[in-house]
This record gives structure tokens, C-alpha cells and sequence, in this order.
């Protein structure tokens, strides 16, 4: 089988898999399209860990999984009608009302990022399989593919520091479906699964933009509406839409472009940063609605199931947005604080279900890092601040136009119901520390290790530091152009 | 305030608003423009011939590789030397278990030796337990560097 037509049949299958469960917690809306695809991948991470800890094959659970959460949505939809994507359902109820019909110019936005996305693949012309694909992502499915026992011994084999056997699977665990479904079993096609992958995670961060946009001329129509106006129609809230799509667009290709070679070279990094940033702004910024916390979800397991740094950083998002779940809930309401919390226990405890696993399991110790410690903490500190600042030059941007942003637009941010952009700046944070502490308490030689993966490692500080641009570029616009409303009866130029 | 001066504080924000957008945009599009540049490089014809030897390379000393130990035989890759014992354990470890105790095992070596028969003048080689060494089959040959292990 070719690798284009291998290609699609994966994604069609892994999509297929992911695409009930989706439905049922996200609706009929555009982000649902990668986010199938991303949760299918998710589907296939629980079926290997499943295939290491208990027996049997990866496409065996894999199956068993799918068809078990399709079973349990469409018993869902039978009992509960309200859950249903379509009709009536709440799950297809555009609840805030909207002047902009919001399939056309949905349309266009989703062809828009989906044509950005596809051009940024591009790049698989070239037929790299970058050094960590083979020795990490292409050698976990490797032994996925042989089953319970390979996958075992591997996993607690210490001759093979360099593979870092306890990763989490979802890289693996999909590249080795799409070898099992396709029997095309080239490093190369690996590499196209996970740039695929990549692309996805890359549009589903990229379309809380046009959802911001659309929400952005929802309100300006509302607002109109409510003062009387004569007419609402699409030019009322076209503006901030076209903005957000247009920043979509944009930010789909400057995301390829942050992560360089590591798109498409099979490199796993761009994957758990684009879905973490993904995850701030369905979780973080936008309305905590059902839709939104759900595509947030979705968007965490892939960036804890992928790499070590997305799963302390999916933590880190989980606990922010049970804070604001609580801060935001309404004085007195029942449960403003245990439900948050239940729900911050169980997200980090569903993430860290991996590392336990593996420690149950006797997994290797995943310690390989280049050369012997050097140094003192306060002088891998500044070497660790210097190197990743070096590839952080977006928050030099980021910083000054969110300060700005906080004086001006404060009071328009939270008309829209967003969430502060406090929220933002403290998942950065967190992320960045984290790998921080990484690096200044970790065992390796500094420099040769900085050199060898901070490009990598602040991925998703970058990532976000554009993606708070972005953000800003669509309130900011929506601002700009609101109007007065003018009220019946009266003519333009009175208004 | 005043009506008036309500009326022209609403102007200077919506200004204030919009040059700030304008900004954002404009950091956007030079983030963009700067993202289709890297992406063009790297589908420029020098990298796809590059990556393309490079696979041309793992694929000789899978070759080879697989010329001297079957699917699922233990063997110990020597990492006297770092970087060609990382290269050839990359080669090795989707087929064959990979050990860290040397006794009784085949130990698999990466060596340079230019001439013919050679992966660009690399070649696996394998020391079976009784000491008689055999040499890898598989050739790719021409007058470039194997690709570098960036350890």
C-alpha cells in the first residue's frame, strides 16, 4: 500500500474510532473534525497500555475499545435525548443565539486551516526520519506490533536507555495501528502518521480562534439585538469572525514554523505542546461550557499521553481549570468547590495513570540524558535561561501586547465571558518551570543537553506565546469595529 | 464625564484597539511568513536528497544487520564508541533483543572501513561467543559522509 493511501486509511480508522465519543462530548462543531482523529489516537494509547499490562494485541484492544464507547454513546443517546449532537440534543444547540449564520463562514475558516495545515506538510516531501523517531517513536512500535511479551521486556530492558521505554504510548501505540492496518511497515510511514498527528493538534489549537471570533460576533449581534436595532445581519458580527479565522490560519502555519524540522520528521514534541495550547484555550480562556471543557479533555489526554513534559504540564492545566471552574461557579452554588475538585483529582489521576503503570509494570528507569552532571544549580540555571530564551523570543511580544490588552480590554474580555488572561500566563509558567527545574536538577551535561532540546522543550511556550497574540488580535479587532446600535426610528447620523 | 467626553474616551479605546490589533496581526503574519519560509526550506531539494541518503544508509546497515542475526536473537551492540553504538542499536533493536551483558551473546560492532561492500564506508560486524567474526552483506556505496549521529 502506498504511504498517501496508507495515510488515509489510518486516519479514516483512527478518526472512526474517536468520532462517537467526540460527537457525544463535543457536538456537531468544525474542532470536532481533528479532534476525531486526536481521540482515536487517545483510543489507541489506553488499547496498548491495556496490551502491555494485561496480554493480548494492540489491534484486539484496540477494537474491543472503540466498539465498547460506541456501544456506551449510543446507549447514551437512547436513554438521555438531551446528549444527542443533532435535533433539539444540548450537545447541538447553539445556546447563545447568533446573526451570523455560522455554517458558511465555518466552512470557509475550517478549508482555510485545513489548507494552511496541509501545505505546512509540505515538508514531508523530505523523507527525514529524525534521530529520536528511530530510536524512541518508530522502536515503540516496533515492539507494540509484536505484542505483550516484546512490549514487557523492552519496557524493562536497561540496555536501551536512548529508547525511553516508559514514555507514554500514544505515538507508538498509533504508528504501530496504522503498520498492523495497512501492513506497511516503513520507518517512513511512521513519520507520516505522526506529522498527521501533528497537523491535527496544530488545527484543533488553532480553531479556539475562530470559536473566540464567532463568540466575539455573537456578542456584538446580542448587543444589538438587546438595544433595539433595526437590523442585525451578517455585517454585525462578520468582522471579529474573518479576524479569528484569519489568526487561525496564521497561527497553523507560524506553529509549523516553531516546531522547524520536528513537524514532520516524526519527532513527538509539536504534538503534546499543540494540544496543551489547545487545551488552554477550550479550558482556560473560552466559556467553561460543556463543549468547550470536553474539547479541552480530549486535548489533555493527548498531551499527557504523548511525552513525560505533556503529562506534567496536563497536570498542571487540570488543576488550573479546576480553579477557575471554582472561582467562576456563583457564590453559594452547591458545590462550587467539591465538583471542581473531583474533577481536578480525577483528570490528574487519569494522567498519571501511565508513570504508575509503568512503575508497576518495573519499566527501565527512564534516565537517559547526554554526558555526566556539571555544574552547580546557579550555573545550569543561567545556561537553562539562556538557551530557552533563546527560542522564546515570541514572549518579548506576547508580554507587552497582554499588558496592554489587560489595560484597554479587561472590561471587553470579561463581557465575553472569557477567562482572564492570568490563566494563560500561569500554564506558561508552570510549563516552563517545570522543564526549568528539569534541567538544573537533572543528570546530564548541560550544555550538550540544552544544545540537543530546547528547541523542543519550550515548543509549547512558544506556541502559546503566539497563540496569546493571536487571542488578543481577535478581542482587540472585535473591539475596534464594535458600533453603536442604533435604535428603530432613528438615522444614522443621530445615532 | 460628559456625554461628549464619554463619546471621545469610546473613540480612544476603539483606536487603542485597533492599533493594537493591527500589531498583533502584523507579529502574526511575520510569525507566518517566517514558518512558510522554514517549511519551504526544509522541502528544498538539498534536504530531500540528504534525508534520502540518509535512509539509503539505515536501510544498508539494516541490511547488513539483519545478514548476521535473525528476528528476536540477543545480542549486546558495543558502545565502546557512543555514537556508531547508538547508530547501530538503532538498526538492531526493531528486530533483535538488546542486551547488557556481553557473555554468551553475538556482540555487534559498527566500524569504519572505507571500500567497497561497506555502507558509505561503515560496516556492521559481529564477534559470535567462540570469537570468530563475521561481516555484515550489504552495500551502499559513493563517496559521502554517513550521516552524523548528533549525540
Amino acid at each position: 500500500m502506498s504511504t498517501v493511501v496508507a495515510a488515509v486509511a489510518t486516519m479514516a480508522v483512527i478518526a472512526a474510532a474517536g468520532a462517537l465519543p467526540v460527537l457525544v462530548l463535543v457536538g456537531f462543531r468544525w474542532v470536532a473534525v481533528p479532534l476525531t482523529a486526536l481521540a482515536g489516537s487517545v483510543i489507541a494509547a489506553v488499547a496498548a497500555a491495556l496490551m502491555v499490562a494485561v496480554g493480548g494485541t494492540l489491534l484486539g484492544w484496540f477494537v474491543t475499545l472503540a466498539t465498547c464507547s460506541a456501544i456506551v454513546v449510543i446507549a447514551l443517546w437512547i436513554l438521555r435525548p438531551t446528549t444527542r449532537p443533532w435535533g433539539h440534543g444540548e450537545a447541538g444547540r447553539d445556546r447563545t443565539g447568533t446573526s451570523v449564520p455560522r455554517r458558511v463562514p465555518g466552512l470557509l475558516a475550517f478549508i482555510g486551516v485545513v489548507a494552511a495545515a496541509a501545505w505546512s506538510l509540505e515538508a514531508l516531501r523530505t523523507p527525514s526520519v529524525g534521530f529520536d523517531a528511530r530510536t524512541i517513536w518508530m522502536l515503540h512500535a516496533r515492539w507494540y506490533v509484536q505484542g505483550h511479551g516484546t512490549s514487557l521486556a523492552a519496557l524493562r530492558n536497561t540496555a536501551l536507555p536512548f529508547a525511553h521505554a516508559s514514555y507514554p504510548p500514544l505515538v507508538g501505540a498509533t504508528v504501530a495501528l496504522s503498520w498492523v492496518i495497512t501492513g506497511n511497515q516503513a520507518d517512513r510511514f511512521g513519520v507520516v502518521v505522526v506529522a498527521l498527528l501533528n497537523a491535527c493538534a496544530a488545527m484543533a489549537a488553532a480553531w479556539v480562534l475562530v470559536d473566540l471570533g464567532r463568540r466575539c460576533g455573537q456578542s456584538m449581534a446580542e448587543a444589538r439585538r438587546r438595544a433595539g436595532a433595526v437590523s442585525v445581519g451578517l455585517g454585525a458580527g462578520i468582522v471579529p469572525y474573518a479576524v479569528g479565522a484569519t489568526a487561525a490560519v496564521l497561527l497553523v502555519l507560524v506553529a509549523f514554523g516553531v516546531a522547524g524540522p520536528f513537524a514532520t520528521n516524526g519527532y513527538a514534541d509539536m504534538l503534546w505542546a499543540a494540544s496543551a495550547v489547545g487545551a488552554v484555550g477550550y479550558g482556560l480562556v473560552l466559556p467553561g461550557r460543556r463543549g468547550n471543557i470536553a474539547s479541552a479533555a480530549v486535548l489533555l489526554a493527548v498531551a499527557g499521553l504523548t511525552k513525560d513534559e505533556g503529562y506534567v504540564t496536563a497536570m498542571a492545566i487540570v488543576a488550573l481549570l479546576a480553579l477557575r471552574s471554582a472561582i467562576s461557579a456563583p457564590v453559594g452554588h452547591t458545590g462550587r468547590w467539591w465538583r471542581p475538585a473531583v474533577f481536578g483529582v480525577v483528570g490528574v489521576v487519569g494522567l498519571g495513570l501511565w508513570p504508575l503503570l509503568t512503575r508497576l509494570l518495573q519499566a527501565a528507569p527512564n534516565a537517559a540524558a547526554p554526558g555526566r552532571r556539571d555544574g552547580n544549580d546557579a550555573s545550569r540555571f543561567h545556561a537553562s535561561v539562556v538557551s530557552m530564551a533563546a527560542h522564546l523570543h515570541v514572549l518579548l511580544l506576547a508580554a507587552p501586547v497582554a499588558l496592554v490588552g489587560a489595560i484597554i480590554l479587561s472590561r471587553a474580555r470579561r463581557a465575553l465571558g472569557l477567562g482572564s488572561d492570568g490563566w494563560t500566563w500561569a500554564a506558561l509558567g508552570t510549563g516552563l518551570a517545570f522543564i526549568l527545574i528539569v534541567y538544573v536538577t537533572g543528570p546530564a551535561n548541560i550544555e550538550l543537553w540544552l544544545i540537543t532540546s530546547t528547541h523542543r522543550t519550550t515548543m509549547y511556550g512558544a506556541l502559546l506565546g503566539w497563540w496569546v497574540v493571536a487571542i488578543w488580535a481577535v478581542i482587540a479587532s472585535a473591539h475596534g469595529v464594535r458600533r453603536r446600535p442604533r435604535r428603530p426610528g432613528t438615522s444614522p447620523r443621530s445615532a | 464625564m460628559t456625554r461628549h467626553g464619554r463619546a471621545g474616551a469610546s473613540v480612544l479605546g476603539r483606536v487603542a484597539a485597533l492599533a493594537l490589533a493591527g500589531m498583533c496581526g502584523a507579529g502574526l503574519a511575520v510569525g507566518a511568513v517566517r514558518g512558510v519560509r522554514a517549511t519551504t526550506a526544509r522541502a528544498g531539494p538539498t534536504e530531500v536528497a540528504a534525508w534520502r541518503l540518509d535512509l539509503a544508509y539505515y536501510d544498508c546497515l539494516s541490511a547488513q544487520a539483519h545478514s548476521l542475526v535473525h528476528a528476536g536473537e540477543t545480542v549486546d551492540v558495543s558502545m565502546t564508541d557512543p555514537g556508531p553504538g547508538v547508530t547501530l542499536a538503532k538498526v538492531v533493536a526493531p528486530f533483535a533483543v538488546i542486551t547488557d551483558r556481553a557473555s554468551g551473546h553475538v556482540v555487534l560492532t559498527l566500524i569504519s572501513r572505507p571500500g567497497p561492500g561497506t555502507c558509505l564506508g561503515s560496516v556492521v560486524v559481529a564477534r559470535d561467543p567462540s570469537g570468530v567474526v563475521h561481516q555484515g552483506r550489504g552495500s551502499l556505496s559513493g563517496h559521502e559522509m554517513p550521516p552524523q549521529t548528533p549525540l
